[in-house]
C-alpha cells in the first residue's frame, strides 16, 4: 500500500485577475537573501515585506494594479524637522498616486471586461473574439469619461511634483553637511 | 473578490516518478468530496483534509499572512457561487508563491493504486486545474479540451524503471499584458532596491534621461539642415551646433520625464525609465536638465548665432511647457509635437547661413509632415495604453482622423519634395530620386488608411524610420548650392585665365 503512495508538496497559487475589483492588499514582494547554509541554496526566498535597509530608502516592485512603485522610507537617526516633513509629504503624495491609479486602473479593467462580454462575437468553433474597431470605441469612451478626473489629477500632480523640489534641495544639503561632519 | 485559492500538489510516487504535478483548486474538490484523505509521511497515519483543516492550515502558517487567510475564508464563503465565475476566469493570470513547509507538514496524498490518477480526468475535479511539467518548466492550464485529450501512454513492460507518460493538448490563455504591474518581464520587476545613486552608472542614466536615440535623431536632422543649407561649411561650427542641440534636446527630454513619472509607470513602453525606477532622484533629473539646457543654449548663443539659440529656447519651451501638458488636455498635441520636430533642421540651416531662407521653411515643412505618418502609426498600436493612462492622442480620440491625417501628410510630403527644385533648394535630380521613396510612403499610408490594422500601421512606422534619413541624404547630395559653387568656380577660373591672357 505504501509503495503506491504519492508525495504532496503544497504551494499556494494566487490567481490574480488582471484589473477588476481586486484591491491591492495582497501584494507580493520578493527579495533575495543570501540563503543560510542549512537551506537549499537554489530556493528563492519570497517575502511579504521589503528587506530592512540601514541607510537608504527602498523602492519596490510596481503594484500589480496601480503600477506605482512603493517606497519604504528610511528614517535617519537624527532626523531634522525639514527631513521629516519632506519624508511625510513624499509618502503622502505616493499614497495619493497609488490610490488614484489603483482606482482608475481597476475601473478600466472592469469596464473593459464588461464591454467585451457585451460586444464579443462567438464564432463557429465556440471561441469568442472582439474586433479592434469595437474595442477602440471603448477606449475613446473611457478616455472621454475620465477627462475631468485626469485634468484635476494632472494639475494637482504638477503642483505637488514641483513643490517637492525646494524641500528636496534643502534635504540634500542637510544630508551632505551631515556626511561631511561625520567624515571630518 | 478572489476567484479561487489553489493548491499546487507535486505528486511523486515510485511508479510515477516526480514527473507529474497537479494543481487543484481545493475548494471545488472539497465541495465534491467533502474531504480529501491525506497521509502524513512522518506520522504514517491518515489525515482528513477537510474545509476546517484547510482554513486552519492557512491561519497557522507563518508565511501565510493575515491577508491570505482572509482570502481563504472569503473563498469558502464564496465557494458556492464560484461555479458561476468560472466563465470569466479565462482572463485570470496566475502568480506562483512558495510557502515553506516544515518537516512534520510534509504530506502524502494517498492513492490505492497509481492508476487512479486517471480520475484526474473527471470534469468536476479538473475545473480550474493545471498541470506543471518539471522538465519544460511550464504550467499548462486545463480546460475541457485538455481534460478530454489527456490519455495514458502505457509503458512497454511493468518494470518500475519505465514510467508511464501522458499526452496532453492544452489551450493556453493569453493574459492582458498592457498593465506593466501584471507584466513581469525581468527579475528587476519584483525586487526591492536601495535608492542610492550608483556613480559608476551615472553616464548610462544620463543617456537614458536624455532619451539618447530620440536626441540622436534630433541632432541628425539638425546636421542635415546645416548640410543642405547653401552657406559655407565649417566643421567646428557644425560640431558646436550639434553639441548645443544635443544638450538642449537632452534637457527637454529630462524635464518631460520629470513631469510624467506616474504616467510613465502606466505603460510598458516607458516603465523602465530612470525616474520611474528610482535610479536617480527627481531633483537630480531637474538639475541635469538645468545644467544641460543652460550650457546647450549658451553654446548655441555664443559659438553659433543668436537665431539658432532663440529657436532652441523656443523649442525647449514648446516641448516641455506646451506639448507635454497638452498631451493630457487636447488632441491638438500631435500638431504641436510635429512643430517641435520641425524646428531642429531650421536650427541647422540658420547655423549655416545665419538666416531663415525659404529652404529652411521647406525643410521644416517636410519634417513637420513626416511626423504624422510616423507618430500616428506608432500611436495606433498603443491605444489601450493611452486610453488607460489618460493621454488624449488622436489615435484614441478620433481614429478615423488619425488615419486620414497620416495619409494626407504623406501626399503633402511628396508635393513639398517636388517643390524643392523650383524653390532653389535642390537640383531636379532630387525631385526624381525622392519620388520612389515618397510614393512608397504614400502607398503604405494608403494601406494604413484603408485597413487600419496593427500590421499596416507597423509597416508604415518602420518605413518612416528609414524614409527620413534616406530623404535627407538624397536632399544633401543634390542640393542646389553644389551646382552653383561649381559654376562660380568655373567662372572664376575662366576669369583668371582671361586675365592671364
Amino acid at each position: 500500500m505504501f509503495s503506491n503512495s504519492v508525495l504532496l508538496e503544497v504551494v499556494i497559487l494566487t490567481p490574480r485577475l488582471v484589473g477588476c475589483s481586486r484591491t491591492s492588499t495582497r501584494k507580493l514582494h520578493c527579495s533575495f537573501q543570501s540563503p543560510t547554509p542549512k537551506k537549499d541554496p537554489k530556493k528563492l526566498k519570497i517575502q511579504q515585506q521589503p528587506p530592512v535597509s540601514g541607510k537608504f530608502d527602498l523602492i519596490g516592485p510596481p503594484d500589480p494594479i496601480s503600477n506605482i512603485r512603493p517606497i519604504q522610507f528610511h528614517v535617519p537617526l537624527k532626523e531634522t524637522a525639514t527631513e521629516k516633513s519632506f519624508r511625510l509629504r513624499r509618502s503622502k503624495i505616493l499614497q495619493w498616486n497609488q490610490n488614484f491609479w489603483a482606482h482608475h486602473n481597476s475601473s478600466f479593467f472592469k469596464e473593459k471586461e464588461n464591454y467585451i462580454l457585451e460586444h464579443q462575437e462567438i464564432d463557429s468553433d465556440g471561441k469568442t473574439s472582439i474586433s479592434a474597431e469595437k474595442l477602440s470605441v471603448f477606449y475613446k469612451r473611457f478616455l472621454d469619461e475620465n477627462r475631468i478626473s485626469h485634468l484635476n489629477y494632472n494639475r494637482e500632480w504638477y503642483k505637488q511634483n514641483i513643490s517637492l523640489l525646494w524641500p528636496a534641495l534643502k534635504v540634500t544639503f542637510i544630508r551632505l553637511t551631515r556626511k561631511f561632519d561625520r567624515n571630518s | 473578490m478572489p476567484k479561487s485559492q489553489c493548491l499546487l500538489a507535486i505528486l511523486t510516487s515510485p511508479k510515477l516518478g516526480p514527473a507529474l504535478v497537479c494543481q487543484w483548486n481545493i475548494q471545488p474538490m472539497l465541495n465534491c468530496f467533502g474531504h480529501i484523505t491525506l497521509l502524513n509521511k512522518n506520522a504514517e497515519n491518515m489525515q482528513t483534509w477537510s474545509r476546517k483543516r484547510h482554513v486552519r492550515m492557512h491561519s497557522t502558517k507563518p508565511a501565510a499572512t493575515s491577508s491570505s487567510t482572509s482570502v481563504t475564508s472569503e473563498s469558502i464563503s464564496d465557494a458556492n457561487s464560484k461555479k458561476a465565475d468560472v466563465g470569466s476566469i479565462k482572463n485570470a493570470d496566475y502568480v506562483l508563491r512558495t510557502v515553506d513547509i516544515d518537516q512534520e507538514e510534509l504530506l502524502t496524498l494517498h492513492f490505492k493504486q497509481s492508476s487512479q490518477l486517471v480520475d484526474v480526468k473527471a470534469k468536476h475535479v479538473l475545473e480550474n486545474a493545471s498541470i506543471y511539467m518539471q522538465k519544460k518548466n511550464n504550467v499548462y492550464n486545463l480546460d475541457q479540451l485538455s481534460c478530454s485529450s489527456m490519455s495514458w501512454v502505457p509503458a512497454g513492460d511493468s518494470s518500475t524503471t519505465s514510467l508511464p507518460s501522458l499526452h496532453l493538448t492544452v489551450r493556453e490563455m493569453e493574459p492582458d499584458k498592457t498593465n506593466p504591474g501584471a507584466n513581469i518581464e525581468s527579475i528587476h520587476d519584483v525586487e526591492w532596491r536601495e535608492q542610492k545613486l550608483d556613480f559608476r552608472k551615472l553616464i548610462e542614466y544620463y543617456k537614458m534621461l536624455s532619451k539618447m536615440r530620440l536626441t540622436g535623431l534630433v541632432v541628425l536632422t539638425t546636421m542635415a539642415g546645416y548640410w543642405i543649407a547653401p552657406g559655407s561649411f565649417s566643421a567646428s561650427s557644425l560640431g558646436l551646433c550639434a553639441l548645443g542641440t544635443a544638450l538642449t534636446s537632452s534637457a527637454a527630454n529630462s524635464i518631460n520625464q520629470f513631469f510624467e513619472v506616474p504616467y510613465d509607470c502606466q505603460m510598458n513602453r516607458t516603465k523602465n525609465r530612470v525616474l520611474v525606477r528610482g535610479m536617480i532622484s527627481p531633483l537630480h533629473g531637474v538639475t541635469f536638465a538645468a545644467v544641460s539646457s543652460i550650457s546647450g543654449l549658451a553654446t548655441l548663443y555664443f559659438c553659433v548665432n543668436p537665431i539658432v539659440a532663440g529657436l532652441g529656447a523656443f523649442n525647449l519651451g514648446l516641448y516641455t511647457l506646451v506639448y507635454t501638458p497638452l498631451k493630457r488636455v487636447s488632441m491638438i498635441n500631435t500638431w504641436v509635437g510635429s512643430l517641435v520636430g520641425a524646428i531642429p533642421p531650421m536650427m541647422g540651416w540658420a547655423a549655416c547661413t545665419g538666416g531663415l531662407e525659404p529652404g529652411a521653411w521647406l525643410l521644416a515643412g517636410i519634417l513637420y509632415s513626416w511626423q504624422f505618418p510616423h507618430f500616428n502609426a506608432l500611436s495606433w498600436n498603443l491605444r489601450p495604453d493611452y486610453s488607460r493612462a489618460g493621454y488624449r492622442m488622436m489615435s484614441v480620440v478620433d481614429p478615423g482622423l488619425c488615419k486620414r491625417v497620416a495619409f494626407r501628410h504623406c501626399v503633402l510630403l511628396t508635393a513639398m519634395c517636388l517643390a524643392a527644385p523650383p524653390l532653389g533648394v535642390t537640383s531636379w535630380m532630387f525631385a526624381a530620386d525622392s519620388l520612389p521613396l515618397n510614393l512608397y510612403l504614400c502607398y503604405l499610408g494608403w494601406q494604413f488608411y484603408r485597413k487600419g490594422d496593427s500590421n499596416s500601421s507597423r509597416k508604415l512606422f518602420r518605413f518612416s524610420l528609414i524614409h527620413i534619413p534616406a530623404l535627407l541624404l538624397l536632399m544633401g547630395i543634390s542640393k542646389a548650392s553644389l551646382g552653383r559653387k561649381k559654376e562660380e568656380k568655373n567662372v572664376e577660373e575662366s576669369k583668371q585665365s582671361f586675365e592671364e591672357q
